[in-house]
């Protein structure tokens, strides 16, 4: 009796703890009405080469969702024992990606899969994670909290933290003018991930530089550099049989270096297109040709990025080199007219290697907009 | 003076209402339908296909842009463009059923009339051709297929794609041992104009289905004669030096597109 009497005592400790002095439950129905709600648009600024960002009428970028989303991006607060938060995998000096081939989550349970770079994810309009299931970046950001292996919460326990959150429940007001603490949803959290998401934007790189004149100097590119770039795009060095990296068929998408297409890269050996330990992109259709199939990733920061490949298989860019120059696993969908045997020199190899690196762009690491805002 | 002022407005305010009342010209809505074929049959990717010399080929990607579809007037009736552009990919020809099914789009308002044929240019026209196209609207074909299209390194869209594998030592099986092919026509030097003369009326009623067909075996065979895909120097179309074959393929829309 004297433990029921104890439990009943502690529920109603509990619940009047969650209520405010002034008789609120921010879970149950806060009024915000009483901050003041006026966002200010953020206009993008797109670098030369760059094509236009599709920004979602019903999303439209504001500083105070921007710096939402950044926050929320940086903060544990979206995982179930507060240790993992989207930063974990994404890290700034990293081009937005991490330096391990599968990143831990919560417990440190891995999955199947590496992270994937979110530096000009904004651009993209073919389907976003390695397998294409999301639409849209606002989708995209629903999925990672409920993934066991990632965040491993509920979003319903996310809202809930969010909503009796002193600080982000006047943000979620000032950046989409709720006015009540229960309209704070996974929707709009997603949301505030995308705006920031969009402003990830790197085209500083010395290949820019040269590529859209951006700075004078002739020299930007050694020879090397010069020679890498024209394997990288099947241009001809000038002498008969001259090498072709065909590199460019999956990452060109003129400044993105990204197509945006999903390819079997012929890492992985299969006796049939049914043995795919990771299906991919075919998991998602159905259709027993995507088995395989991963999207291409930008390749700008590539340098940053190791290790490589959708499960990170590949440590280095050399190694990354040398696969595609072996030409790899034959299977029914690897488009063999690009993913073939390369038959590059030594000397093809070490200048595809400078170009690729002449690709690295670290100016936005000095962006304050980019940085975690709770260090 | 003031009652002057009051006329002349109100004679703006009514003039200016004039065209609202005018009847709109007749017209209907015209679907054009899109069809992929291999020698007369739906184009159905990674199987096994007939090649004239004797052994076969299998193909993986088949799209390409068309432009400036235009119909043609007669008589009275005056040329009607549907489109800047449109993009036409077969990616989900992966059985019968749906090879056998068309790509569609739709086009309002076209005047009725007659027509004696259809115009359409083949890749992207010069002043669209460029990385500026990047920047338009999300919902243009070029904006959407800007990633997998635009070849920075010419400052020109891919026309068309045309990918597949050649059984080159002819032994039934396609592997790493054959021959891949990857034709990437594009820039403005290689853009195709065909016109297609058959005549139609567009009445007052139900939509007009326009049934287009692109076999690419017409692509790849003219008069009997096949691009020798054997050739090493025939698989692909990605250096200066490769432009007469993609002028050569491209030009062979005049032959592939039926209607």
């Amino acid at each position: 009796m004297k433990k029921i009497i104890f439990s009943i005592f502690l529920l109603l400790f509990t619940l009047v703890a969650c209520v405010d002095d002034e008789g609120n439950d921010p879970v149950l129905g806060e009024d915000l009405t009483n901050i003041s709600y006026n966002p200010t648009p953020h206009e993008l600024t797109i670098p030369p080469g760059l094509p236009s960002m599709n920004i979602p009428a019903n999303n439209p970028l504001t500083v105070e969702g921007i710096e939402l989303g950044r926050r929320l991006f940086y903060d544990p607060i979206l995982s179930k024992d507060s240790t993992i938060s989207c930063n974990s995998c994404h890290k700034l000096t990293n081009s937005f990606n991490d330096v391990v081939a599968i990143s831990p989550g919560v417990g440190g349970l891995i999955g199947n899969r590496s992270s994937m770079s979110l530096i000009n994810v904004g651009f993209q309009t073919n389907g976003l994670f390695w397998d294409g299931r999301s639409l849209t970046l606002e989708d995209q950001a629903l999925h990672p909290v409920e993934n066991p292996v990632e965040m491993g919460e509920v979003w319903k326990d996310v809202e809930v933290k969010l909503r009796r959150h002193p600080d982000y429940k006047k943000r979620f007001r000032q950046a989409f003018g709720i006015e009540n603490t229960v309209e704070i949803t996974k929707e709009l959290a997603a949301k505030a991930l995308a705006q920031f998401e969009r402003t990830l934007i790197s085209a500083n790189s010395r290949y820019d530089k040269k590529k859209f004149q951006l700075d004078p100097n002739p020299f930007l590119l050694s020879d090397l550099e010069s020679d890498g770039l024209k394997i990288y795009f099947d241009d001809q060095l000038g002498a008969p049989n001259d090498p072709k990296g065909h590199c460019a068929h999956c990452h060109d998408g003129s400044a993105l270096f990204s197509s945006e297409v999903y390819r079997n890269n012929a890492i992985t050996q299969v006796a049939t297109l049914n043995d795919f330990p990771d299906k991919g992109l075919g998991a998602i259709t159905g259709n027993l040709t995507d088995n395989g199939l991963f999207k291409a990733p930008t390749l700008r920061n590539i340098a940053l990025t190791a290790p490589y490949m959708h499960d990170g298989s590949f440590p280095t860019l050399e190694s990354v080199i040398e696969h595609y120059n072996s030409g790899g696993h034959f299977a029914d969908n690897v488009v063999i007219g690009s993913i073939t045997q390369l038959n590059l020199s030594e000397y093809d190899k070490a200048a595809l290697l400078a170009f690729l690196q002449t690709l690295t762009d670290t100016s936005y690491y000095d962006n304050p907009a980019f940085q975690n805002p709770f260090n | 003076m003031y009652k002057l002022l009051f006329v002349l407005i109100a004679a703006l305010g009514i003039f200016s209402c004039k065209d609202d009342d005018q009847p709109t010209s007749p017209s209907t809505t015209v679907n054009l339908n899109f069809k992929a074929l291999y020698n007369g049959s739906p184009l159905v990717l990674f199987t096994a296909l007939d090649y004239p010399d004797g052994k076969q080929i299998r193909m993986q990607n088949f799209n390409f842009f068309a432009s400036n579809i235009t119909l043609l007037g007669e008589g009275t009736t005056v040329d009607h463009k549907l489109t800047e552009v449109e993009f036409f990919d077969f990616k989900d020809n992966l059985d019968l059923a749906a090879a056998q099914k068309s790509l569609t789009r739709t086009y309002e308002k076209v005047p009725l009339g007659t027509y004696k044929g259809i115009k359409i240019d083949f890749g992207v026209p010069a002043n669209l051709n460029n990385a500026d196209a990047g920047k338009l609207s999300s919902s243009n074909p070029l904006r959407q297929a800007f990633a997998s299209h635009f070849w920075s390194d010419w400052g020109s869209f891919i026309f068309m794609k045309s990918e597949g594998i050649y059984d080159l030592n002819g032994d039934g099986v396609f592997n790493q041992s054959d021959r891949g092919f990857e034709h990437h026509p594009g820039m403005d030097v290689v853009l195709t104009s065909v016109t297609k003369l058959k005549p139609f009326t567009l009445d007052k009623g139900a939509a007009f289905d326009l049934n287009l067909v692109a076999d690419v075996f017409k692509i790849y065979v003219e008069n009997g004669v096949a691009l020798d895909l054997a050739d090493p120097n025939n698989k692909d179309t990605q250096e200066l030096s490769d432009i007469p074959l993609a002028i050569e393929l491209m030009s062979r829309w005049e032959q592939a597109l039926e209607f």
